[in-house]
């Protein structure tokens, strides 16, 4: 994990750094990076291991493509972060240098990488919960296949225990799974967070300054999204994006042709080297008829998916602004909803299964864990979007005396707005990652005997890890190809659209 | 409402600070901000607070308008205590403090929604009323962010006078406009307020301006720097209207200046 | 600032960008109140503007009809006197003269065609015959849209509701 989240700084501040001071390398990184932020790459997993063990058919080959997931998952986020920092950089400093006639690496060292800090700080926050999840969810999704597991992990762990009946160890080992997240959000994230301060060039609001917690789902969603909109009319976010804006929509859509001629690419791959061995492409009608089978789960998935998503808009918004109007109940409730949002939600599932009343409903348990996967971000975003209104119009409904139900209607829910549109559009990214491991989950005991806890009667996340199990390559391409293509054509339609329109209206700059 | 308010002679004391204290707790730490503040504002009586920055004055005003509690000493208007905020008592503000997601008729509106006993096509009459004497008919369906800052204010004059509150307090109202839109609000919006048709009685309003102050007030008074205490009071007895390059002018501005610095 | 490089220069008269009534009010006063003449620079005094922003009023002004700017020389017209005394509604007086200059006029225009018209539109029309305020395509929406909520408004001219952000017949 380490390593990974290690690999992704590396990485993401190449990348950024290339995207921000070179004109045609931002032309191709942004769209790309764009892409793989919205991409469910959870589902891409599965393609990437059988890929990889079809070249490194050992444990090795294993643990590399778990290594791979978890980067990919972390990478893009601050990848963004080190982009805008080093764009943001002001051309004084950057005159100076030139002044100086700084080599390459002297400019990196002496003002990209000191500028970049502080965002790589924060959103290394929300890459590790990201992270977390992804590793969990990996270790846990090779173990669907016996040839094909990674011998030890955290979420090897927890299932072990709970399908060995050791419920003792179980609960332990989440006990100390809360243990290190607490130790490592408050102390050592927010050490870096607190240190990389400092290396801070232009002043921020304090009231967001002071609350290093709050921007951990806040400010750095609020410039993941609007990156996902490239051509957003965020404020900073234009002044980078108008010049180049239309080129970059034609991009946009090259790149998921890209996307799509890459996935065909390890389908061949797969085919060519794979265990199953395929030879060649198979037959239209076998495409056809499996690509059926595959959008009808994809219909089943996606109306799952979004009615999660509106039990979760009925309990977050309300309960995000309940909390953040109340001082004393932020300070008290947003630290421990800190805490049970980072418990990757693949860990709990064992324990959900058991939930009597959910017990006998693999429905319910699928979306219990979707809903765990993907809430955090809504109540998170609302309660930075009210705490974020400027406290006079929060008062506003105490000077003029209106009733609790107009100042809901008229400030706290419109304030709210922007928050929610942003978590949403995370939130509902989350619930597709969730997928894989809600609709079909299995355990694996000491004994190496496999029992299927969880299974819904249909749904793409089902129909991918099945696919893996039994290395039905065409069906995993497809199916992850097509759930692609609905996120991606998703976001640019709708989700965009209502973004606009909410950052036109509902975004408070007097 | 307070209809006692309108029975009451003229010059006689409609808001009453009486030995007003207030400590603010930094980490614990009390800040004494206000100590022991007395004044008067009286029926038709625009009555300007100054100070040096950070003083206190925006912290006053909120303790006039019951947004803050005292930590001693009460205020008073008519002869009713300020326990918390009052229909009778409505705010300007420095920033306008309009919500971008209403239009300018539904801001106006908003201050209305407590008034159970009008029916929502009253309110809408009154708020449209409201905007057009604030020069803004036209603009009912316009939203805040395509309003220049001048228009803004209006907006937020509007929104106040909706409400027929007999006691305007406005803090620093024109500080964030620009000179020209400045100047031109002031006359029209003293015009609004000091005018038998109104509701308001009483008029305090925070400045920095002194220009501003001699021009438009009856009475100023001025605090000392923080912990605040009144460092004088006086009653600005110049005709109206005021001639801002009369030497009297001049010497009433050197006046409270010499008190400011 | 008609960007037109290239095009022959339109014929219609054309709005400054960001010249707001108000301006224009206070440079009609302090004109008025400083006597039948004045010259730039005391004006410029006067009303605290400086040397960049006055040109663009002056023009604006003159277009409008309220004054004479001869070599410096500011006067006020007729129209500009009566202009100063009315105290109420002002801009209204302006009516005709706002619907003869851009982008005032093709906004009457095609809002006189239908059930409204966006600003997208008004600045789509207006730079396809080389009238644009701004080089971006956004920004010079914005800009137009600003002008025409200003000036057509106060001026009786149109109509705009912000929710469908489009201007129609007053
Ligand atoms: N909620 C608060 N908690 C703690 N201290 C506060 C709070 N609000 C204001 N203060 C402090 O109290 C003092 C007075 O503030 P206030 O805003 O009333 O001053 P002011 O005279 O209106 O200043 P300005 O001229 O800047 O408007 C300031 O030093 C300010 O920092
Ligand atoms: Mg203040």
């Amino acid at each position: 994990m380490m390593l990974a989240l290690g690999l992704s700084i590396l990485f993401a501040l190449t990348i950024g750094i290339i995207a921000a001071r070179n004109k045609r390398a931002e032309a191709v990184i942004l769209p790309l990076l764009d892409i793989f932020q919205s991409i469910p790459i959870l589902g891409f997993f599965p393609l990437v291991i059988l890929a990889i063990y079809g070249a490194l058919p050992n444990a090795i080959g294993i643990n590399l493509a778990v290594i791979i997931l978890i980067f990919t998952s972390m990478s893009w986020n601050i990848a963004f972060g080190v982009y805008e920092a080093v764009k943001a950089i002001p051309q004084s400093y950057v005159d100076l240098l030139d002044m100086s006639n700084a080599s390459t690496w002297q400019r990196t060292k002496q003002l990209y990488i000191p500028a970049s800090m502080s965002r790589i700080a924060y959103n290394t926050q929300t890459s590790w919960a990201v992270g977390l999840f992804f590793l969990v969810a990996s270790e846990i999704i090779t173990l669907g296949n016996k040839s094909l597991s990674v011998t030890y992990g955290i979420g090897i762990g927890a299932t072990q225990f709970f399908s060995s009946g050791d419920y003792a160890d179980y609960v332990l080992l989440i006990v100390g799974l809360i243990l290190a997240v607490v130790v490592w959000r408050f102390v050592f994230l927010r050490e870096f967070a607190l240190w990389s301060e400092k290396y801070k060039m232009m002043e921020e609001p304090r009231e967001q300054h002071n609350d290093p917690i709050m921007r951990f789902y806040s400010w750095v969603n609020q410039r993941a999204v609007s990156k996902l909109f490239l051509l957003a009319q965020g404020r900073g976010v234009n002044r980078f994006t108008s010049a180049i804006s239309r080129f970059r929509k034609g991009l946009k859509y090259a790149t998921l042709i890209f996307v799509a001629i890459f996935a065909l690419l390890v389908l061949e791959t797969v085919a060519s080297r794979g265990p199953p061995g395929i030879g060649h492409l198979p037959p239209t009608s076998l495409i056809l008829s499996t690509e059926a089978s595959v959008a009808y789960a994809l219909a089943v998935s996606f109306v799952r998916v979004w009615y999660v998503y509106g039990i979760s808009v009925a309990i977050g918004p309300p309960l995000g602004i309940v909390i953040s109007l109340n001082f004393k109940l932020y300070d008290i409730v947003s630290p421990i909803l800190e805490v049970i949002a980072s418990i990757p939600a693949p860990i709990l599932l064992p324990a959900i299964v058991l939930i009597p009343i959910l017990g006998h409903s693999s429905e319910g348990v699928a979306a219990l864990v979707i809903m765990l996967a993907s809430i955090w971000y809504i109540i998170f975003n609302v309660m930075a979007g009210v705490r974020s209104l400027p406290s006079e119009i929060k008062e506003l409904p105490r000077v003029f005396g209106v009733s609790r139900l107009s100042a809901w209607r008229n400030v706290y829910i419109p304030g709210a707005m922007m928050g929610f549109v942003t978590g949403s559009i995370t939130a509902i990214g989350g619930a597709w990652n969730a997928l894989i491991i809600a609709e079909y989950f299995t355990v694996t005991n000491k004994n190496g005997t496999t029992t299927l806890l969880t299974q819904t009667s249909a749904g793409i996340g089902k129909t991918i890890v099945l696919a893996t199990n039994s290395g039905n390559i065409l069906t995993l391409t497809l199916a992850v190809a097509s759930m692609t293509v609905l996120i991606v054509g998703f976001n640019l339609t709708v989700w965009r659209r209502v973004y606009h329109h909410v950052t036109k209206r509902y975004t408070y700059n007097r | 409402m307070a209809t006692t308010l309108a029975q009451l002679p003229a010059g006689s004391p409609v808001v009453t600070v009486d030995h007003v204290s207030l400590n603010y707790f930094n980490d614990k730490e009390p800040l004494p901000v206000l100590v022991d503040v007395s004044m008067t504002a009286g029926k038709d009586e625009f009555v300007a607070l100054t100070g040096p920055s950070g003083c206190g004055k925006s912290t006053l005003l909120r303790i006039i308008s019951g947004l803050n509690k005292a930590s001693a000493g009460t205020v008073k208007i008519g002869g009713a205590e300020v326990t918390g905020p009052r229909p009778e008592i409505t705010m300007v503000f420095q920033n306008f403090v309009l919500l971008p997601w209403r239009t300018a008729l539904e801001n106006v509106m908003f201050a209305l929604s407590s008034r159970r006993e009008l029916s929502e096509a009253q309110k809408k009459d009154k708020a449209s009323k409201a905007l057009e004497e604030c020069g803004l008919s036209g603009f009912e369906n316009v939203y805040p962010g395509e309003l220049s800052g001048g228009m803004k204010q209006r907006v937020g004059v509007a929104r106040a006078l909706a409400t027929e509150p007999e006691v305007m307090l406005m803090d620093e109202p024109f500080s964030s406009l620009d000179d020209l839109t400045a100047e031109r609000l002031r006359k029209d919006i003293y015009a609004l307020l000091i005018n038998p048709t109104t509701s308001i009685k009483t008029v305090i309003m925070v400045s920095h301006n002194v220009e501003e102050i001699i021009e438009l007030a009856d009475k100023v008074v001025v605090l000392s720097s923080r912990p605040a205490h009144v460092a004088g009071e006086f009653t600005i007895d110049l005709p109206r209207p005021r001639n801002k390059k009369s030497p009297e002018f001049f010497s009433w501005v050197d006046k409270v200046y010499s008190l400011l610095s | 600032m008609v960007a037109s490089q290239g095009r022959p220069l339109p014929i219609a008269r054309v709005m400054p960008g960001r010249v707001t009534a108000g301006q224009v009010i206070s440079l009609v006063e302090v004109t008025g109140s400083l006597g039948p003449k004045v010259d730039v620079p005391k004006l410029a005094d006067e009303l605290g503007f400086d040397m960049e922003v006055l040109p663009s009023i002056l023009e604006a002004a003159e277009m409008l009809g309220l004054i004479m700017n001869e070599r410096g020389d500011v006067s006020l017209t007729e129209l500009g006197l009566r202009f100063q005394k009315t105290s109420k509604k002002k801009v209204m007086l302006l009516k005709d003269r706002l619907a003869a200059i851009e982008p005032f006029k093709t906004a009457v225009e095609l809002a006189a065609r239908g059930k409204g018209v966006t600003a997208q539109t008004i600045a789509d029309t207006l730079s396809q015959i080389g009238i644009k305020w701004n080089y971006l395509p956004e920004q010079n929406e914005e800009l137009i849209r600003d002008l025409l909520i200003h000036w057509t408004i106060h001026g009786g001219l149109l109509k705009y509701d912000g929710r469908t952000g489009r201007f129609e017949k007053a």
